[in-house]
Parts: structure tokens; C-alpha cells; sequence
């Protein structure tokens, strides 16, 4: 191509960029925004085609937010970072293991459990809400967090992107540290999984994120809303009988800027992870 | 002690355990669910197949039915191609701050569905003065109240939900186009075939898996929609607009307290999805492949 | 950067694990400082926690008042309230996972009128019956709205309010087409007063919600429509349901009425189109003064309230509540908790605070004509003195609905508020023949 095609492309690729990823993170800017505005009541009544002027923005919503109900909004940032820290680490390291089980052995059952896999990945666990509440329940970690974190622990598709992964392990690097006299575990931990660090960045950050954003579940098994989860919290300032507006933008604001960090620290291991060799297929 | 033949078990044990107790005992509950009829707050009474020739006569599932089936078409379709687009632009050299615009499109993918709806439900709402109404407006389709009618519900829908899901699928299509040789396409320049040949004949098929990987989890994402239905119609749906066959389970366990029905309800569509699934795995091979390389 | 990577995982792992085995020892049940066994007073000094499930915020804060109240009363048995509020649907769905799985559930708890059937039927038990407090002072109440609650002779809640179906007018609208609230007496005087204001401003009189069903069924209730009849048989598709939905769209055809903004009257949407003038008036029940206080400030001083327009001189006005709280079988102070409850809703000043704090018409109706009454509070402010008075004359006329004769009322409900009226009246897409036979269909099953 020549020069001049060179710049009429890369000047018509970035306005179409541009305009792209304007309408992606208009939302959030829109919402950090109107998080600032004191009377809500302007807001719901002009939705989006709200006119913002320099007099009605003010830190009012924040301060609401940090008094409601004795601050029962950091418990529920408290709340939301164990559940998402140990249901991360544990998400984590039990599905490294059997996608790494999966894909490194031969072994009798090998083919059914990965249909299992591939089965369990698209059942929408939204329908079996009951009956797991109920098993929840007989194991006494109802309002718990390891009842938020359990059932859904080893998570079919995190499983499956550790196998598709593994594929990319050599089993004579493994054969070789049998022959050094490596136990199974060992070489899984001192040498395999080191080599998946990047999936370990990628499912990591991936798991974190649902985690954090879950809201039926958490909603299910907490009773006594200190114990709630950010997102279900704010979503019980979503109430039919008058939306507490000043709560649930201030709230969604702070709920999304953890994540949201935590991706920018990891993005370079993230997208290391996805690239190398995540979905070949 | 773990030996090269027991090794894999144990390995498994995390997987299999957790399928035991939070998915085949649920599922087996469910069935035996179904059966039943909860009446009060603990009393089931034994009703037969009862809630399954209910299914049959129930108008409601015909509309979550035709929603949740055109939802995953609208996402499967949107979502293979605009991500592709927009990978194969992060991917070229040329084009300015890559990495800035891949990081501002994956951010959304971070946030809750419950965030996602607050904000799309002002910007569907049937104000004419959205920016979404101005824009109607000017292109001559006028101001309409999106979320109220059955069509639009639906575009709603696959709008809210791509604006989530477009970052990672980008990353996947990314990962997939930088395993492209470079020379396959100087290759095919060499040949004099033209940016939209070589499109189609070096790009789409060395993306072949990665297509079918995306368009695996969109379907399946697609018919198990429920949190941008719920958030975006507060869980209460005029006319069955936006309801698909997930929300109505729930509606129906939570809101109408039928656990009978419901669960009959999941039995099908499991049965279904099962069916799907089987189908799927079977033709692309997977149960005949093991490992590569 | 690996090695780091591994160690902040197993870091935060860590400490994780550390705080959480922290929470579960303490976790387990609601309520923080219980005392011991059940049925017992706390010692003396000692504050009883009650935790309250609700789904408006405003009762919650009536409770917390009505708490402390009592602690000025009973300084031997002082009371701290621990108010949650959850959206509706998922404050019942909450409900029932714990009343099911017997643990979990809060001591006192706010449940729809529409929704309250289905706690009663299956022969458990999950209220405590609150005959005690009410049976003494029954004659004081409008007994009509007691017995939705009660069942094979038991009160197991107790409501709020009467809920007496109101009008309210903007004046100002009314005023620029020559109308006079009090010409307006049947629907058809509503009609014609609609074309006169059509014809001066080009606004409609009113709007219809599509997506909610309450101010169809106070219309409804008027002729006597109902969904069931007294002993649970489905009339859904009765001639009068019918009737109503034809004269609303008769209303609707020549613009003297719209479908409501938002769809219903309590979307952002229908406050905004309000509080600029939309529409010259709007049905519902007197609980709805809150909304117009709290979402449209505008429109203070000019919002009119009337007894709603009837069709004809045996129409009747519909009453059925809203809300009822009860005391669960779970709660471990239950007669404490009734007794409280007695002093915050039945008792002659919890009766006076419904109406100055909420803005409820009590169902205690021995104080209607009182002073209590007349006090100054944000409502009288807002719409006037003398709204008490309407109420009253609206008195004789107050009819029972059958809202608790079926326990799929709340299907029922639902078919009406998601179906029925959208089909009918804003998509057009059914007689309201059809949408009614389907419903009849839908629920006989």
C-alpha cells in the first residue's frame, strides 16, 4: 500500500475505533457522572437525555452511601472481596488440577468425563437454584460464605480452558521427571503449573470478575443482608416501590473500580494467557 | 501414593465430587420435583405428569421460546461478526493505539449485569429525548419505547448483552489471528488476490476452531439468558416481552411459588440442551480426539 | 513475575481463609444479640433485637419509630428494630426459601396482599396467630379488611391500611378547560370532562397502566368484577371485567385517554410526564400521596384529591389493603413481637402514625374523625387539610374484594398485570374477550 493509503487508513480505522469504544465505556462515564448529581429525582425523570450542569453535581450520593444503614455498603465490599479472593483461589487451583488430569493421562473414564465437562458447561444454573439451596442448606452453610463458594467451585468452563491449555504441556518433559524419580503431585506443582501461569493470570482474572458480579446465588444464600455481596446489594436498591438512585449509581461506580483495577494490574499476564495458546480448538 | 495410573483420578476427584453433589443430586431432586405440586410453603402433593401437560398448553413458554430463540441467533450473529471486525482491525500494524482500544472494549466485560441494566435501561427507555430516540429520529424510524414491544424487546436484549460480552470475544478471535502466519498472507498478495479474497480464503479458515468455540458459547450463553432479561424488565415482563425460558423458571418458582412446574419446565429444556449438546460434541469430533502435538 | 503472582495468590488465599473462618463461627441465622431460649423476656436493660423484612423503605422507618415509642413505655423490655428491604419479588422468593428450609427467617416481615394466600394453604403454620391482640379491639376496626387476613379463624397479619381507591385531579390542567372536580361523579362524566380537556389543551384526562393491575381492578371492583368469587372460583372472564376493559378502550380511541407512560404509575417515566402535566388525573389508592410528596414536588398545591368516579349508584369502592405484616413461627421472641406489633399498627397512636408518618388511612377507623387526623404533616401540606374527609364520606360504600378467596390470586394478578392489559390495551392485539377467556383458561387449570 502506499503512503497516503496508510494514513487514510489509520485515520478512518480510528474514528471508527474511536467511536466504538466511546459507545463501550459511555456507560461507565455516564455513570461515574451522575453518581456526582445530588437530585436524583432528575435523573429518573430524564433518564439519559439528562442535562448536566456544574451546580447540581455534588459528593452528596457518596456520603448517603457511606452512611445508609451504619455502613453496611463496606460490609458488602468486605463480603464481595473474601467470597471473590477464596472462591478465585480455590476456582483456580481445582480446576487447574483436573483440566490437567484431563488432558495429561490416558486413562478408563477419560472420554466420559470430558463429555461431562462439555455437558456441565451449558446447564444454566439459574434452574437448579432450589435444589442446590436445599443441599446448601443440609450441610449448614446457609448464610455462609462457603455456600456462595462451593457449588460453584469447579467451574465446567474454567476446567475446559485448563484442558484446552494443558494441550500445550509435553508429557516427555513429564516422562523425563518421572524418570528422575518425580512423583505425580510434584511434577504437577513444581513444574507443570508454572508453565500454565498464564492461564492461571487469565482463568484468574476471569473467575475473579464473575465472582464479584454473581448476584442470584449470593441473593439465595445469604439471609441477613451484612452478609450480602456488592452486586446483590445494590441490586436491592433497585426497588419497584422508588429506586434509591443516589445509592445504586454511587454504589455501581465503586462497585465496578476493583475489577476493573485488578485488570489493568494483570493485563499484560491476561492477555498473555488468552493468546498463548488458550483456544485452539 | 500416587502412581502414573492412579494420578488421574485423583486429579479428577475435585471435578467429579462437585458434579456428584451439586449437579447430579440436584438434577435427580428436580425430577422427582416435578412430579409434585407445592402447595403453601412445604406441602407437595403428588400430581402425576400433570405439570408436563401443562407445558403443553402454556402459551407463556411459545413467547420464551420465540425470545430466547432469537435472542441467540441476534447474539451468535452479532457476535461473531463484529468482534472478528474489530480484531482483525486491533490486529493490523497500522491502526493507532491498539491496545488502549482492546482494553476500553474488554472493561464492560467486568461489570455486573445488574450495573449493565441500570444503565440500559435509561438508555432504552421510551423518553424521546434518549440519544437513542434522537438517533431513531434522524434516520426516519421515529421514538419509540424499546423495551415495550416484542421486536425491539429483543434487540434490547442482544444490544445490553453484546456490550458485555464483546470484549472477550474479541480477545478470542485476537488470539486466534496472531497464530496466523504472515507469510500465508504475502502468500496470497503475491497470488493478486485482494484484501477481501484473502479474508476468505487465508483468515476464516485458519480461524476455523476458534469460529466454532465462539459460536459454541454464544448459542449456549444465548439459551441460557437471564440476567440482562431480568434487569432490564425488573423482572416483570408486559406481555412476555423479553422473557426467556431461564427468567420464566425463575418467575415461576419464585414469583408464582409453583416449584412443580418449574421444575418440570427445566426437565425439558435439559432434556433438550442434553440433546444439543450431544449433537454438537459428536459432530465436531471431540470425542474422538485426544491430544495434539 | 510468576513467583509474585504465586505468592500474592497464596497471600490473599491466606487471609481469606483467616477472615472467613472468622465469619462462619459467628454466621448462622439472622439476628445478632438474642437471648437465650425462647419465649422469654430479655433481663432488664437489655435490648431485644427484632429483625423486620420489608420491601418499601418507609416501613421500615415506621417500624424503628414505633420501636421507639415502645422503649418509652416499656423500659424493661426495650426493643431494637433491624429493618431490611429487599425488592419485592425477591423479599418473597427470600421468604419462602427460609420458611422452607426452617431457618433463616426474620421475626417480623411485610407481605404483599397479593402474595400472602400463598403462605396460608398446605396446612403449615408459619405465622403466629395475632387473635390475642386483635380480637379486644376488633369494633374498632373496619373488620372488612381484617378477614383478608384471617384464615380458618385466625389473623395471621395485620394490615396497614384500608388502601380506599383515590382520585387524584390536577386542578391546574382542569382549571384552563372550564372543569370542576366536582361535576365529575360517573366514568362518563370522566369521558366528557376528558373531550372538553382534550379540546382546551390537548392533554388527556387520564392515563391506563399496561403493565400493573391495580387501578383496573379498583375500576373493576366498582361493578363488582373480580377475579374469583368468594369461594375461589375463577370469574376472570366475567361480563363486568369485560365491560371495563371496552369502555377503557372506548376512553383510549379518541385521546381522552393514553397508556401510561412508563406503563406504570410507578416508573420514572410516569413521575417525570406528571410532574410536567401529562395528564389531568390518575387512579389509585391513598397510599399513593407518598409518590406525588416524594417524586413530584412540583406539582404541590395544585393535586386535588376526590373519591374516585363510579359507574353508577350500586357501585361500590373496592378495598383489599397492600401490605400486611406478620410475625413468623421462626422468630424467637414471638410474643414480644406480637405485642409490639399490637402497639405499632393497632393501638390508637400506632394508628395515628400510620397516617402522619406514612400517609396510610389506618384501619382503625375509631380515630378518623379525631384530631389525629388533622395534624400538619407533609400529606395535609401538600394536598390539603381536610383529606381525611373524603375518605369518610367514601366510608359506607367501602366493599370487600374477594383477594384472598384463591390461592392463585397471585397468578391471576400477574396475568392481568402482564398480559391482560398490555394485549388489550396497548399492543390491541386481543379482544378483551380473548385476553379474558385465555386468563379463565390459564387458571382452571
Amino acid at each position: 500500500m502506499s503512503v497516503r493509503s496508510h494514513s487514510t487508513f489509520r485515520i478512518g480505522m480510528f474514528i471508527i475505533l474511536f467511536l466504538m469504544a466511546s459507545a463501550s465505556l459511555a456507560p461507565f462515564v455516564y455513570l461515574v457522572v451522575t453518581s456526582f448529581v445530588t437530585d436524583m429525582s432528575q435523573v429518573f425523570k430524564n433518564g439519559l437525555a439528562l442535562k448536566i450542569k456544574w451546580d447540581m453535581l455534588s459528593l452528596e450520593s457518596y456520603r448517603l452511601l457511606v452512611e445508609d444503614d451504619g455502613g453496611k455498603y463496606f460490609n458488602w465490599f468486605k463480603n464481595s472481596i473474601i467470597i471473590t479472593a477464596l472462591s478465585t483461589a480455590i476456582s483456580i487451583v481445582f480446576c487447574a488440577m483436573v483440566g490437567y488430569g484431563i488432558t495429561m493421562y490416558e486413562f478408563r473414564g477419560k472420554k466420559l468425563l470430558f463429555v461431562l465437562v462439555m455437558s456441565t458447561m451449558m446447564i444454566p444454573v439459574e434452574m437448579l437454584m432450589i435444589p442446590l439451596f436445599n443441599i446448601v442448606k443440609f450441610f449448614h452453610l446457609t448464610n455462609n460464605y462457603f455456600g456462595v463458594i462451593l457449588p460453584f467451585a469447579v467451574a465446567p468452563f474454567t476446567v475446559f480452558f485448563f484442558m484446552q491449555y494443558a494441550r500445550s504441556l509435553s508429557k516427555e518433559f513429564m516422562e523425563a521427571a518421572r524418570i528422575d524419580g518425580c512423583g505425580e503431585f510434584r511434577i504437577f506443582i513444581s513444574i507443570m503449573a508454572p508453565l500454565m501461569t498464564p492461564a492461571f493470570a487469565a482463568m484468574m482474572v476471569l473467575q475473579a470478575t464473575n465472582a464479584w458480579n454473581d448476584f442470584l446465588w449470593p441473593l439465595i444464600v445469604m439471609s441477613s443482608s451484612q452478609k450480602f455481596t456488592l452486586t446483590v446489594g445494590i441490586q436491592t436498591y433497585l426497588s419497584p416501590y422508588g429506586n434509591n438512585y443516589n445509592l445504586l449509581f454511587a454504589g455501581a461506580v465503586l462497585s465496578v473500580i476493583p475489577v476493573v483495577i485488578l485488570f489493568l494490574f494483570c493485563q499484560r499476564l491476561f492477555m498473555e494467557g488468552f493468546m498463548q495458546g488458550g483456544i485452539k480448538g | 501414593m500416587m502412581t502414573k495410573r492412579t494420578a488421574p483420578y485423583f486429579f479428577c476427584l475435585p471435578f467429579v465430587i462437585s458434579f456428584a453433589v451439586f449437579m447430579v443430586y440436584p438434577m435427580i431432586d428436580m425430577v422427582y420435583r416435578s412430579f409434585y405440586k407445592l402447595e403453601g410453603v412445604s406441602t407437595y402433593r403428588f400430581v402425576g405428569l400433570d405439570n408436563y401437560e401443562k407445558i403443553l398448553s402454556d402459551p407463556h413458554i411459545g413467547n420464551a421460546v420465540w425470545n430466547t430463540v432469537w435472542f441467540t441467533v441476534g447474539i451468535t450473529v452479532v457476535n461473531l461478526a463484529l468482534p472478528l471486525f474489530l480484531a482483525i482491525a486491533l490486529n493490523n500494524r497500522l491502526t493507532p493505539l491498539r491496545n488502549l482500544f482492546r482494553s476500553a472494549f474488554f472493561i464492560p466485560a467486568l461489570t455486573s449485569v445488574v450495573v449493565a441494566g441500570i444503565y440500559f435501561r435509561l438508555f432504552f427507555a421510551g423518553n424521546p429525548d434518549t440519544p437513542l430516540n434522537w438517533l431513531a429520529r434522524v434516520v426516519g424510524l421515529g421514538a419509540r419505547d424499546w423495551l415495550n414491544a416484542k421486536e425491539t424487546g429483543v434487540i434490547a436484549l442482544v444490544l445490553t448483552s453484546t456490550w458485555r460480552w464483546l470484549g472477550l470475544n474479541i480477545l478470542y478471535f485476537l488470539a486466534a489471528l496472531q497464530t496466523i502466519p504472515r507469510e500465508l498472507y504475502e502468500a496470497a498478495h503475491v497470488d493478486g488476490a485482494n484484501a477481501v479474497r484473502r479474508f476468505l480464503y487465508v483468515t476464516l479458515p485458519s480461524i476455523k476452531p476458534i469460529l466454532i468455540f465462539v459460536t459454541t458459547v454464544m448459542v449456549y450463553g444465548g439459551l441460557r439468558m437471564f440476567g440482562e432479561s431480568y434487569v432490564l424488565w425488573n423482572g416483570k415482563s408486559p406481555g412476555d416481552i423479553g422473557l426467556t425460558i431461564v427468567l420464566y423458571v425463575y418467575r415461576t418458582a419464585f414469583g408464582f411459588f409453583d416449584m412443580g412446574y418449574a421444575s418440570a419446565i427445566s426437565v425439558v429444556f435439559f432434556i433438550f440442551l442434553m440433546v444439543v449438546n450431544l449433537v454438537y460434541i459428536k459432530s465436531m469430533g471431540f470425542l474422538g480426539g485426544g491430544r495434539k502435538g | 513475575m510468576r513467583k509474585t503472582l504465586i505468592l500474592l495468590l497464596l497471600g490473599v488465599l491466606a487471609a481469606a481463609a483467616v477472615l472467613a473462618g472468622c465469619q462462619s463461627k459467628s454466621s448462622g441465622g439472622t439476628g445478632g444479640s438474642t437471648s437465650s431460649g425462647t419465649q422469654q423476656q430479655s433481663p432488664k436493660g437489655e435490648k431485644t433485637t427484632l429483625t423486620f423484612w420489608t420491601y418499601v423503605e418507609q416501613h421500615g422507618e415506621f417500624f424503628r419509630d414505633a420501636a421507639e415509642s415502645w422503649n418509652r413505655k416499656h423500659p424493661d423490655e426495650q426493643i431494637e428494630i433491624k429493618a431490611e428491604t429487599y425488592p419485592l419479588e425477591d423479599m418473597h422468593s427470600k421468604l419462602l426459601i427460609t420458611l422452607q428450609s426452617g431457618d433463616g427467617a426474620p421475626d417480623l416481615v411485610d407481605v404483599n396482599v397479593a402474595r400472602f394466600s400463598d403462605f396460608m394453604l398446605g396446612g403449615e403454620e408459619v405465622f403466629v396467630p395475632l387473635n390475642d391482640v386483635i380480637e379486644p379491639e376488633k369494633s374498632s376496626f373496619l373488620e372488612a379488611v381484617l378477614d383478608i387476613y384471617k384464615y380458618n379463624g385466625n389473623y395471621y397479619g395485620i394490615e396497614y391500611h384500608v388502601g380506599a381507591p383515590m382520585m387524584y385531579y390536577n386542578t391546574e390542567i382542569l382549571d384552563q378547560a372550564g372543569v370542576k372536580v366536582e361535576d365529575i361523579v360517573t366514568w362518563d362524566d370522566l369521558h366528557e370532562a376528558g373531550k372538553k380537556v382534550l379540546a382546551a389543551t390537548g392533554k388527556p384526562i387520564i392515563t391506563f397502566e399496561v403493565k400493573d393491575s391495580w387501578s383496573y381492578y379498583i375500576m373493576t371492583g366498582e361493578r363488582g368484577g373480580d377475579y374469583f368469587d368468594k369461594s375461589g372460583n375463577v370469574i376472570i372472564d366475567s361480563e363486568e371485567n369485560r365491560k371495563t376493559l371496552e369502555f377503557m378502550l372506548e376512553m383510549l380511541a379518541d385521546g381522552t385517554a393514553i397508556i401510561t407512560p412508563g406503563g406504570w404509575f410507578h416508573s420514572e417515566e410516569y413521575y417525570g410526564f406528571m410532574a410536567k402535566g401529562g395528564a389531568a388525573s390518575m387512579l389509585e389508592a391513598m397510599w399513593y400521596m407518598g409518590r406525588f410528596t416524594d417524586y413530584m414536588p412540583e406539582l404541590a398545591g395544585k393535586i386535588r384529591m376526590a373519591a374516585p368516579p363510579v359507574w353508577d349508584e350500586k357501585s361500590v369502592y373496592p378495598v383489599f389493603g397492600g401490605t400486611a405484616t406478620s410475625v413468623t413461627k421462626q422468630s424467637k421472641h414471638q410474643d414480644l413481637a406480637v405485642r409490639f406489633l399490637a402497639d405499632a399498627k393497632i393501638s390508637a397512636e400506632g394508628a395515628a402514625k400510620i397516617w402522619n408518618v406514612l400517609g396510610f388511612d389506618p384501619l382503625r377507623w375509631d380515630i378518623w374523625e379525631t384530631d389525629a387526623m388533622k395534624q400538619d404533616n407533609k400529606f395535609t401540606q401538600y394536598f390539603g387539610k381536610d383529606i381525611f374527609d373524603i375518605v369518610l364520606g367514601m366510608k359506607d360504600k367501602f366493599h370487600p374484594s374477594n383477594i384472598t378467596a384463591s390461592p392463585k390470586f397471585s397468578q391471576a394478578n400477574s396475568l392481568v398485570a402482564n398480559d391482560i392489559l398490555f394485549k388489550v390495551l396497548g399492543e390491541k392485539s386481543e379482544t378483551p374477550e380473548q385476553a379474558l377467556k385465555s386468563a379463565a383458561d390459564q387458571l382452571s387449570r
